[in-house]
């Protein structure tokens, strides 16, 4: 096999793909390299055409897992721990990972082709200016070196690829997009949202933006995608294509051109450096299967192997200039590792809408962005939190299994259609600290050989203060929204939060102006080493509330857009 | 993955209880008694699980338990899904019922009326729930979530389930919400 490529990418997940089509589409020979198996595009790995009664051990996975310490991080998320999606995952037995046992972190994985781009959310939100100027403002963490400006063009390209289903809400705090038809609100959804409206200026109830097609373009159909049928059971694959994932969009898109060569089952080890040219040579990969090295090389290396996953391969990549890992003259590899905070959960009823139901199975929440850029009086604390929120369906008396009753009258009683009840759950912004780091651990090993990452990162103080007061604010909104039985539980001051629940993990690799204090430059090209860049969760300088990947797309789209400019220049 | 077991996607052929008691006996006692062992449970442990199940949800006017083959179901579950402790703790939990059974009662479970049955089955459920923190009662509450998890995410008990709906809709009447289960599709 050809071992000579313009482009290697490590990763074929949200960035990968993006990277993939970006440099295919402009005529580079591009390789991309994957860790996990092959999953073929409505192959036999996609469970979406299954009833409940058709999962495998009717949706429960195998008890002797947990009994023998698999998949611990996601039985600890509970609700991803089903059999309709599970091979999806990473289990952690077989790919461990490591922290301080005083500050569990909990690192979500996909490792596959597609990797979580086929079971993310799909919630795809705009960061705002604000968002972008938070770090210069108050002084935490990296100022960022590109504004709101610079990517706006770049978010209109991937909603226009991906196909984003949303509003248009006209928020200065989430900047609006190309959105094709957005999902309709419930009845108590949209009772909550105008009574808000009515209180408030600066805080909204909107439906949620999502990744999946309401009415797709020519681009979306030619590629073999077609409209959401409301099923919501996204993260087993789709079939009909109609979420955005690198199975459904970015990797055919890329295959199309006749330039894409995608190797899977190799680990990527290393990044190679050759002291020479000061250049990245290539890269190292470990087959999966048997465990054999063997090296690719390339003009351009672009890193998309997830904010942590990158750092890993980085940190491991040793040379003399670069004793510490590549492209960490500056020290700051690893450091600034982020990611959102949940700390209070929120429900109540909705009042009247006896007479109303839903229908379908709606793919994504509604929404209340941040509104609390700006600190306030009442505020003691910098930045700020949204929420996500849902009341798709009215509530109904569900089976009594975990109380008393049996026989007729409990069979009665399941059923009945019960109240509207809405739920919320904050989203908040963990501050860039420094001391918030991955490294490589000094002694353990997975079983190819690769150091294992110490993830080393906790929320503090300000995240403390921001939940005190997300629990005030979610229950006087839920007031005014004309909510009744108003219930805010808040995670105690003294109980521990892991960092990664809410598997936004970003950072390790910070954008920056200043090469002492970032990894790379605004084009998420290393400062160090001019042919390396880092596109995925790892650039980014701070976690803003929003969710994440809509950016890093963003942000990849822009970057092979430079780099194939400076690679026909041949500055690179 | 290493674990290597017999894979259970639920759908399966489901083996049927076949009375080999006297006519007469079988009117008064309303019981299916299971004369081969299933995959997992014996014989009797079947008949006793699958009358359990037919307790707790009965067929009314809209299917119970034996409608949607849960014993069965819960049979295959057990050589599929649970672990060597969760066997040993449903079979324990199987024998100590008979024992209870016998002795509040001073009859085998099997020999009592349907009515008896239940009576039993509700006064275990209702100590469960409400005194009892033993192992009995530990297990008990385990068979029971089963059994409701398998009725429940049937096929008979969601005769309203719509693998694709075609989209969603948020503020319906009850005979905007009828009309689209009758025809299927949004
Ligand atoms: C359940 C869930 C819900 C989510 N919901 C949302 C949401 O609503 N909105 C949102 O914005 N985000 C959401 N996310 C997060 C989103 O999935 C990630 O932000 C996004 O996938 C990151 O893209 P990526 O390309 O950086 O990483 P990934 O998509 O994780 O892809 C990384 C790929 O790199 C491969 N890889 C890793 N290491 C190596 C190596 N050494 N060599 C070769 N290959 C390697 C992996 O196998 C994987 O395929 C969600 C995630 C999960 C799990």
């Amino acid at each position: 096999m050809n071992k000579e490529y313009d482009v290697i990418i490590v990763g074929s997940g949200i960035t990968g793909g993006w990277a993939a089509k970006e440099f295919c589409e402009r005529g580079f020979n591009t390789l991309v390299l994957e860790r996990g198996r092959n999953v073929e595009h409505r192959g036999p790995e996609y469970k979406d055409f299954q009833a409940p009664w058709e999962l495998q051990n009717r949706g429960m996975p195998d008890e002797e897992l947990a009994d023998n310490g698999h998949y611990a991080t996601l039985r600890k998320k509970g609700h991803l721990y089903k059999t309709d999606a599970l091979h999806f995952f990473v289990d952690d037995k077989k790919h461990p990972y490591s922290f301080p046992k005083d500050k569990p972190f909990m690192w979500t994985r996909g490792y596959q082709l597609g990797g979580r781009s086929l079971t993310w959310g799909r919630q795809a939100l705009r960061w705002s200016p604000m968002d972008f100027q938070a770090n210069a403002k108050d002084g935490h963490g990296i100022p960022w070196p590109i504004s709101y400006d610079d990517l706006a063009p770049w978010y209109s390209y991937v909603e226009k690829f991906i196909g984003v289903s949303a509003n248009k809400d006209g928020l200065e705090t989430l900047p609006d997009g190309e959105f094709q038809t957005p999902w309709e609100m419930s009845y108590a959804e949209q009772y909550i949202s105008n009574n808000i409206a009515k209180r408030y200026t600066d805080r909204h109830l909107i439906i949620g933006r999502a990744a999946n097609l309401t009415s797709p373009s020519q681009e979306q159909t030619a590629l073999g995608r077609s409209k959401c049928q409301a099923r919501s059971y996204c993260r087993r694959g789709c079939t009909f294509g109609a979420y955005f994932s690198s199975q459904s969009a970015t990797l055919p898109a890329a295959q199309k051109t006749g330039n894409l060569t995608v190797v899977t089952d190799a680990i990527v080890e290393r990044v190679d450096y050759d002291e020479s040219s000061k250049k990245a040579l290539g890269v190292t990969v470990i087959d999966t299967n048997t465990k054999e090295r063997r090296q690719y090389k390339s003009r351009v290396v672009f890193m998309c192997a997830s904010s942590l996953g990158t750092v890993q391969v980085l940190l491991n990549s040793k040379s003399e200039t670069f004793p510490t890992g590549i492209a960490n003259a500056s020290g700051m590899l690893g450091r600034y590792i982020l990611g959102h905070v949940t700390g209070v959960v929120a429900s109540a009823d909705v009042p009247g809408g006896e007479d109303k139901f839903a229908f379908g199975r709606r793919p994504i929440a509604t929404y209340i962005p941040n509104y609390r850029h700006e600190k306030r009086a009442d505020a003691d604390f910098v930045r700020g939190f949204g929420f996500q929120t849902t009341a798709q369906h009215r509530s109904s008396t569900r089976p009594t299994a975990k109380e008393k009753g049996i026989g007729i009258i409990a069979k009665q009683n399941v059923g009945q259609p019960g109240p509207w009840r809405f739920r919320a759950f904050m989203y908040g912004e963990v501050l860039p600290y420094y001391d918030n780091v991955a490294t490589l651990h000094p002694s353990k090993k997975d079983e190819w050989g690769m150091p294992l990452l110490h993830i080393d990162a906790e929320i503090k103080e300000n995240e403390r203060k921001m939940i005190k007061q997300a629990a005030k604010d979610i229950e006087e909104m839920l007031e005014a929204g004309g909510c009744t039985n108003i219930e805010v539980a808040a995670t105690p001051q003294s109980k521990h939060i892991p960092m990664g629940k809410q598997v936004h993990e970003m950072g390790g690799a910070c954008m920056g102006s200043d090469p002492n204090t970032s990894v790379l430059n605004g084009w998420g090209q290393a400062h160090d080493v001019p042919n390396l860049f880092v596109t995925d969760g790892a650039c980014m300088a701070s976690c803003a509330t929003q969710n994440p990947s809509l950016t890093y797309m963003a942000i990849t789209a822009r970057a092979a857009d430079y780099a194939s400019k400076l690679l026909q220049r041949n500055i690179i | 993955m290493e674990i290597n077991r017999r894979i259970f996607l639920g759908a399966m052929l489901y083996v049927v209880s076949a009375s080999v008691l006297p006519s007469e006996l079988k009117k008064v006692l309303k019981l299916n008694v299971f004369k081969s062992d299933a995959a997992f449970f014996n014989a009797d442990q079947m008949t006793l699980v699958y009358d359990l199940a037919n307790i707790m949800i009965p067929t009314t006017n809209t299917p119970g338990a034996s409608d949607s083959h849960t014993a069965q179901v819960l049979d295959e579950l057990m050589v599929s899904w649970a672990s060597s402790s969760t066997q040993r703790q449903f079979t324990n939990f199987l024998a100590q019922f008979q024992s209870k059974a016998k002795g509040a009662n001073n009859s085998n479970y099997f020999s009592l009326t349907k009515k008896e049955r239940e009576a039993f089955v509700e006064y275990v459920d209702g100590n469960a729930f409400e005194k009892d923190r033993n192992e009995f009662s530990t297990a008990y509450k385990r068979i029971k979530a089963l059994i409701f998890h398998i009725h429940y995410s049937s096929e008979e008990a969601n005769p309203n389930f719509f693998l694709v709906p075609g989209g969603y809709k948020g503020n319906l009447t009850e005979s905007e919400l009828s009309a689209i289960h009758k025809r299927k599709y949004l």
